[in-house]
């Protein structure tokens, strides 16, 4: 059974932080390029902190 | 108004149960007054907490069913539908002890890209919505909007569900489709179609997804939501049907709920 949860998920928390949407922000891989929004990571909420991969 | 909803730091605000209304035997929709709500976009969703009286408190994220306030409701409505969930820590709260008055922290609107707004090229743009179970609850805030502008691009949603005592909204997707300005409804039966259904059972299928949906030609904004599994394959099979990833747009709800 998987135990991530959506991208999405994390708009609240950051939402806190920031005075924009992050959930459509654009996150590019240093290692290999690829780039996705914000939204479509896998969270991991149960690592130390939160992981979004 | 619209940009209001993703201009600004985000706060917890209070807002007050108006109203209830029981959907299926286990999901409810939670009618909230929001004083000082700036507005939504339909897709977005909020974050609850619940905190005890010993000061514990979990947070979970539900999507709004409701269409953005038109400004005329004072204060703002919103309304969340939530499925309870047998093992839930925060649903059965929702589901069966919140009732009229009771207040309820919330934090929102909350996600700016699994969003439909009518406005600029997506006025007429085609749609497809694909739900799985209580997935539908964001594409029937995009279903509202849609009908409270005027709008008239055109959607087709495919509902995917266990049997059809669990169908949300059921009698206002048969209305709104009834009312003939373009929207189309497929349901998907996983496990008891309707008495006298020809329609076999089963999962979303690459079959289904282009007999109900838009060929990839037509460009349409694409909005999936549902269990995490369920999001993923309907991506996958919509992929190798043609339609190009960045059209696509999901939501996934995970098995966990947030405990560990």
């Amino acid at each position: 059974m998987s135990d991530y949860m959506d991208g999405n998920m994390l708009g609240g928390t950051l939402g806190e932080l920031f005075s924009m949407d992050v959930t459509s922000a654009m996150l590019t891989c240093v290692s290999c390029g690829a780039s996705w929004a914000v939204a479509q990571t896998r969270v991991y909420p149960h690592a130390p902190g939160m992981v979004a991969r | 108004m619209a940009r209001a909803a993703v201009l600004g730091r985000l706060t917890w605000r209070v807002g007050t149960v108006a109203a209830t209304r029981d959907e299926t035997a286990t999901a409810r929709t939670i009618v909230l007054d929001v004083p000082g709500w700036p507005g939504h976009l339909a897709g977005q969703h909020v974050d609850v907490r619940l905190t005890a009286g010993d000061g514990y408190s979990t947070e979970r994220s539900y999507s709004i069913a409701s269409a953005p306030p038109d400004g005329q409701a004072d204060p703002p409505v919103v309304e969340l539908t939530v499925q309870r969930l047998a093992d839930g820590e925060v649903s059965p709260y929702l589901t069966q002890t919140l009732a009229v008055g009771y207040p309820l922290e919330l934090r929102g609107p909350v996600g700016g890209w699994f969003v439909w707004s009518p406005d600029g090229p997506a006025s007429t743009r085609p749609v497809l919505l694909v739900a799985g179970g209580s997935g539908v609850v964001p594409l029937m805030a995009m279903i509202r909007e849609r009908a409270a502008v005027g709008s008239r691009a055109p959607f087709k949603l495919i509902y995917s569900v266990r049997d059809p005592a669990a169908l949300l909204y059921a009698s206002e997707l048969e209305r709104r489709e009834q009312a003939g300005d373009g929207v189309e409804v497929t349901y998907v039966y996983t496990r008891t179609a309707p008495p006298g259904s020809s329609q076999p059972t089963g999962r979303i299928n690459a079959t289904i997804l282009a007999s109900a949906g838009w060929p990839p030609e037509e460009s349409p904004a694409v909005f999936v939501c549902g269990p995490t599994g369920f999001v993923e394959a309907v991506a996958d099979l919509l992929v190798r049907a043609g339609h190009g990833a960045s059209a696509i747009k999901t939501e996934r709800f995970g098995p966990s709920g947030g405990k560990p």
